[in-house]
């Protein structure tokens, strides 16, 4: 049985302009040991879809439907108290920009040891250990522990986030664009470390990053998410083979290659839509260069298997 | 060098002193700084784009800001056209400013929130007194927005900048460039805060602008794969220093230098089924104020050698203008 299992979740920013359907019926499942990858542009709703399996969405956000079910609860149903120990015991997150998640007033060390204090009761000077232990397996001297975040560089705070993340040992962990704010060279450092300790400690990982050639290299099984939906999913080699989603195709090539000079890049014409007032049928056909149906724009196509274990949500999938 | 070199900047420096604070400085004689730009020399030719690439705090965008005298070199000189842009003072300065233009990397902070995107556009126009009649500018403003593909034009006229999306914003921040027609324009990070479908239609734009119009770039990213994309040729900074220096296809089928090899190694690529063991370079870009003897890069290097510690090596042509700042070729360069 898969470790995370989310079903048809919906989750919804109730603002002043009106409903932000940032996820709107997303389901996907995390085996144990595996890497995740929820990979789309800005606004698409990945993060939103993250937040909501840790219960963490900030209001105006609210969770509005569906079902999370995790090592066999369901965290929908439970209480605040009760989801207080799943969170860093069983799962844990990295946030987005180590930069501004850290406590600048408090010590790195402190910030890493304070789950095991929290959440295991631990001694001060046990919990201290095991956070230079952490600091260590992350790479980051354990006599760092005294340091303050703006006595670290940016490649050392992200480091200390993931020891951070790790500190209660949990079984899932959800890292969102772990790598993003960091130099291209910190950046392949850092993602090295979480795809090592990934291995090394059979974690179950759901990485979010809108970066499609980070999830190629990190990344067993893949979700492509656009406007609140899930687009494409299947597993990493499928999805670069044979992409069967426009947007994927049309995705993957816009990224300018190292490897090849390229005389033209296709580019995606438009940007995202307003996820208060989606585009009627398939949220991508006012973008899709393959809409030439009618049932693209009045009828939603459904996330269907189209090839072995290989989903997309369009109507003509396998025909494009 | 190129006949039709356009912008040349010749043994550019640039220090920033490091402020320690007033107890301090009573005390201590030695004033420290921050050699973000240093000894750096290139040319741009006409119709051009050069690259400038490498990590944060190699000194790429000081190195741009200096190209278009928004901050003032330590030493060294750009010339434009063969003029020599530090010397010039006034209204001449004024008008060679007309020449060339500056876009910054967030659309989002680089537009005044409370002026509307005509207005915007048509600031350069009044500044330079350029259109004689409001229709003329009028007119002026509407073209740039359309070689911008902001269409149709007066439907963007009286909207603010909130009111668009980040690759129309950084389309208005091309069209203010723009407006004045440049002859060169220094493009900082223009996609790196874009989204990756919208990024692709900003370089293609850029790309296009050039075809059409003539302008040469200086293209800084820190982004190899649109560097490769955008530029004709590339050079990449290392602690205020250029290591590296060719024509771009040159360079990114054959990069010669460790620091080059580095950055290539580390950017990820879109192939599942090639999963490399990257050659993680160890350590962070060291602090510019105290830069490490002998090459910058040895402390760092996989290949450093023991002349690498004690001298600094030059840029030197290691075959066909492919230039290097490495022992390991010199012995092939002239």
């Amino acid at each position: 049985m898969a470790l995370l299992e989310v079903k048809n979740l919906q989750a919804y920013f109730f603002t002043l302009k009106g409903t932000v359907k940032a996820v709107d019926g997303v389901s996907f499942a995390v085996e144990k040991g595996q890497a995740f990858g929820l990979a789309g542009e800005s606004g698409c709703g990945k993060t939103t879809a993250a937040l909501s399996v840790l219960r963490l969405l900030p209001p105006p956000g609210r969770l509005v439907g569906g079902n999370i079910v995790f090592d066999g609860r369901d965290l929908t149903e439970i209480s605040d108290d009760e989801m207080r120990n799943y969170r860093c015991k069983r799962m844990s997150i990295i946030f987005q920009g180590a930069m501004n998640a850290l406590n600048p007033v408090i010590k790195t060390g402190q910030q890493v040891s304070e789950p095991i204090l929290l959440h295991e009761g631990a001694s001060e000077s046990e919990a201290r250990e095991r956070a230079e232990g952490l600091l260590e397996l992350v790479g980051v001297d354990g006599s760092r522990y005294d340091s303050y975040p703006h006595e670290l560089s940016g490649g050392m705070r992200q480091r200390s986030m993931i020891a951070m993340a790790l500190a209660c040992n949990p079984d899932l962990v959800i890292a969102d664009e772990p790598a993003t704010a960091l130099d291209v060279i910190v950046q392949a450092q850092v993602l090295k470390l979480i795809k090592d300790l990934q291995e090394r400690l059979k974690l179950s990982m759901i990485l979010i990053t809108h970066d499609l050639s980070i999830i190629a290299e990190t990344c067993d099984q893949i979700a492509i998410m656009y406007a609140g939906k899930i687009a494409e999913y299947c597993d990493a080699v499928s999805l670069f083979r044979n992409p069967l989603h426009p947007y994927t195709r049309l995705l993957l090539a816009a990224f300018p290659s190292v490897r090849l000079h390229s005389a033209r890049l296709s580019s995606i014409p438009g940007d995202p839509p307003s996820l208060i007032h989606p585009p009627s049928g398939c949220r991508f056909h006012p973008r899709c260069p393959h809409v030439k149906y009618a049932a693209c724009s009045t009828e939603e196509p459904r996330l269907h298997e189209v090839a072995t274990a290989h989903y997309a949500a369009c109507h003509f999938a396998g025909e494009i | 060098m190129p006949d039709d070199s356009l912008i040349e900047a010749r043994k550019l420096r640039k220090y920033f002193p490091v402020s320690t604070g007033h107890i301090s400085s009573l005390f201590s004689k030695k004033r420290q700084y921050v050699r973000a730009v240093d000894d750096v020399s290139f040319i741009i030719g006409k119709t051009e784009t050069l690259g400038l690439a490498g990590e944060s705090g190699s000194g790429k965008t000081t190195t741009g800001r200096l190209l278009v005298r928004l901050i003032e070199p330590t030493e060294g000189a750009v010339y434009i056209r063969g003029k020599d842009l530090m010397t010039l003072k006034g209204n001449e300065l004024k008008s060679m400013r007309r020449s060339f233009q500056i876009i910054f990397q967030d659309p989002y902070e680089s537009l005044n929130p409370g002026m509307t995107i005509y207005d915007a556009v048509e600031e350069p126009l009044a500044i330079h007194g350029v259109g004689p009649s409001p229709s003329d500018r009028q007119a002026l403003v509407k073209e740039a927005l359309e070689l911008s593909q902001l269409v149709p034009p007066e439907e963007f006229f009286y909207r603010y900048p909130h009111e668009l999306s980040g690759g129309q914003r950084q389309r208005v921040c091309i069209a203010r460039a723009l407006v004045l027609r440049p002859e060169f324009i220094v493009t900082d990070e223009p996609v790196s805060s874009l989204d990756v479908s919208t990024r692709a239609q900003i370089l293609n734009l850029l790309k296009d602008l050039q075809a059409q119009l003539g302008v040469s770039y200086l293209y800084i990213s820190h982004d190899l794969g649109s560097v490769r994309y955008v530029t004709h040729r590339v050079a990449v900074m290392y602690l205020g220093k250029i290591v590296e220096s060719a024509e771009s296809n040159e360079f990114f089928e054959n990069p010669l230098h460790p620091y080059a090899n580095a950055l290539m190694a580390a950017v990820p690529i879109p192939d599942p089924s090639t999963r490399r063991e990257r050659i993680a370079l160890a350590g962070e870009i060291p602090s510019p104020t105290n830069p490490p003897t002998g090459c910058r890069f040895h402390p760092r290097c996989p290949r450093a050698m023991r002349i690498c510690k004690e001298k600094e090596p030059d840029l030197k042509d290691a075959g066909s203008g492919h230039l290097v700042a490495c022992f390991l070729y010199h012995s092939f360069a002239k």
